[in-house]
């Protein structure tokens, strides 16, 4: 569009619009009326730019809250946390609780005071009339722990004797089952916890013997053989 | 950047550098100086941007949060309030951008009840109501026509006009060089003379 405009019109048009927004600036106006009076679009322009000046300038001011900028600040304030902080930190702005140095110097001195009181005398001989006096308690408590207390070597020796064949089963060499022969009795140690164990059955009934009997290696085989001709011949003492 | 940076040095006795610098170096009162002289500006600024009711105090507030945040890296390279424009104009930007994303809930920036808002206006006048009518008419009319403008060339014709802020400064504040500057004031011009048509003829014709 300026590329049309005479060079003398763009000339008054950049000094126009240099007045308009920048109206410190000081100009030349005789220059602008020279070409005013020969040019009527330079002057049809400058009317309304004038006009338009009026319009923008008649836009009041817009209002302006009251007490804004106290307002801004104290909500600044509030959000601004590291400047609390830096207060918070601010150990030399701390104020000191009233009377902090008279009750910590009152705590202190209780402290001292305590310290200072002695320690109390022990009566003599004051242990062994403490146990003394605690006998005949300590006398029944004894008596009712001995019956248990001769049960523990019968409850050890059984423990000791079952590791035994144990072990001894678990270290030697099994032989073939069908070399054992079936006359062979249980040693003298199994004839001792039998003998121990009295008539109790070790099994209690036909559930617990199939369960046992899955589970039994072969000198247990043996032991249960054993067993079933005792207790056939005893049927047989009884019939007999 | 452009054609208008000037020396560090011309900006010392800038009232709001030296409050600037002063806080910068732990004066927490000189913050307060600054709040208390240029609130009235940045509120000015967003309200002729924003619209009357499209101002809000927090976006005030917004505005010296972001000095606060800038203390440290802050260096005098303009006058105190070009520097301050230049925060003003991007939050105002963001502002407007946010409202274009809840478009459908707002109502469009020009459509503000000018009637109304001249009641908060400073301005008084004498005139009977028929003119009092016609001068609201043109206050309406001249703010939807500001508020069509784009974002740059809108800032640049408030910058200009309502708070004589030189081409140069403009520059500093729109990140882009005095020439720019001058094309687009020319622009938004243009754009004005455009949308207030009818109101320039009738005024010439008024005036004729």
């Amino acid at each position: 569009m300026t590329n049309r405009i005479p060079e003398r019109c763009r000339d008054f048009r950049e000094l126009l619009e240099r007045a308009l927004c920048e109206p410190a600036r000081e100009f030349e106006p005789l220059a602008w009326h020279e070409h005013l009076n020969a040019c009527s679009e330079c002057r049809s322009l400058l009317e309304e730019e004038e006009v338009l000046e009026h319009l923008l300038a008649s836009l009041p001011e817009p209002a302006l809250p009251e007490e804004l900028t106290d307002r801004v600040l104290a909500r600044l304030r509030s959000e601004h946390a590291p400047k609390d902080l830096d207060a918070i930190l601010d150990l030399d702005q701390l104020e000191e609780p009233a009377g902090l140095t008279e009750r910590v110097l009152d705590e202190l001195e209780l402290d001292r005071l305590l310290a200072r009181a002695p320690e109390p005398e022990v009566p003599a001989g004051l242990s062994a009339r403490v146990l003394v006096g605690l006998e005949s308690e300590r006398s029944a408590r004894k008596a009712r722990v001995l019956p248990l207390r001769r049960l523990v070597p019968v409850a050890a020796l059984l423990l000791a004797l079952l590791g035994f064949f144990a072990l001894r089963d678990k270290d030697e060499p099994q032989p073939p089952v069908a070399a054992v022969p079936t006359e062979e009795r249980p040693s003298d140690e199994m004839l001792a916890v039998l003998d121990l164990l009295g008539d109790e059955p070790l099994w209690l009934d036909d559930a617990s013997e199939i369960d046992i009997a899955l589970s039994l290696d072969e000198s247990d085989e043996l032991l249960l053989e054993y067993l079933a001709k005792v207790e056939e011949e005893d049927e047989e003492e009884k019939n007999g | 950047m452009t054609d208008t940076h000037t020396d560090t040095a011309d900006f010392g006795g800038d009232p709001g550098v030296q409050w600037m610098l002063a806080y910068q170096a732990g004066d927490e009162s000189a913050f307060d100086q600054i709040v208390e002289e240029y609130s009235s500006m940045v509120w000015s600024l967003l309200t002729r941007f924003l619209g009357q009711r499209g101002v809000r105090e927090d976006l005030v507030q917004d505005a010296f949060l972001r000095v606060i945040r800038a203390r440290e890296r802050y260096q005098p390279t303009a006058r105190f309030s070009t520097w301050l424009y230049r925060i003003v104009y991007n939050l105002a930007v963001n502002e407007t951008q946010r409202r274009r994303t809840h478009a459908s809930l707002d109502q469009p920036f020009g459509n503000e009840d000018d009637a109304s808002s001249l009641g908060d206006s400073q301005e008084s006048t004498t005139d009977g109501p028929t003119a009092e009518l016609e001068r609201g008419e043109v206050v309406s009319a001249v703010r939807v026509a500001i508020d069509s403008l784009p974002e740059s060339q809108r800032m640049a014709i408030i910058l200009a006009k309502y708070h004589d802020t030189p081409y140069a400064e403009i520059a500093v504040v729109l990140d882009s060089s005095e020439k720019a500057i001058k094309s687009l004031v020319h622009r938004a011009r243009e754009n004005l003379r455009e949308q207030l048509a009818p109101f320039l003829q009738r005024e010439r014709g008024g005036a004729a």
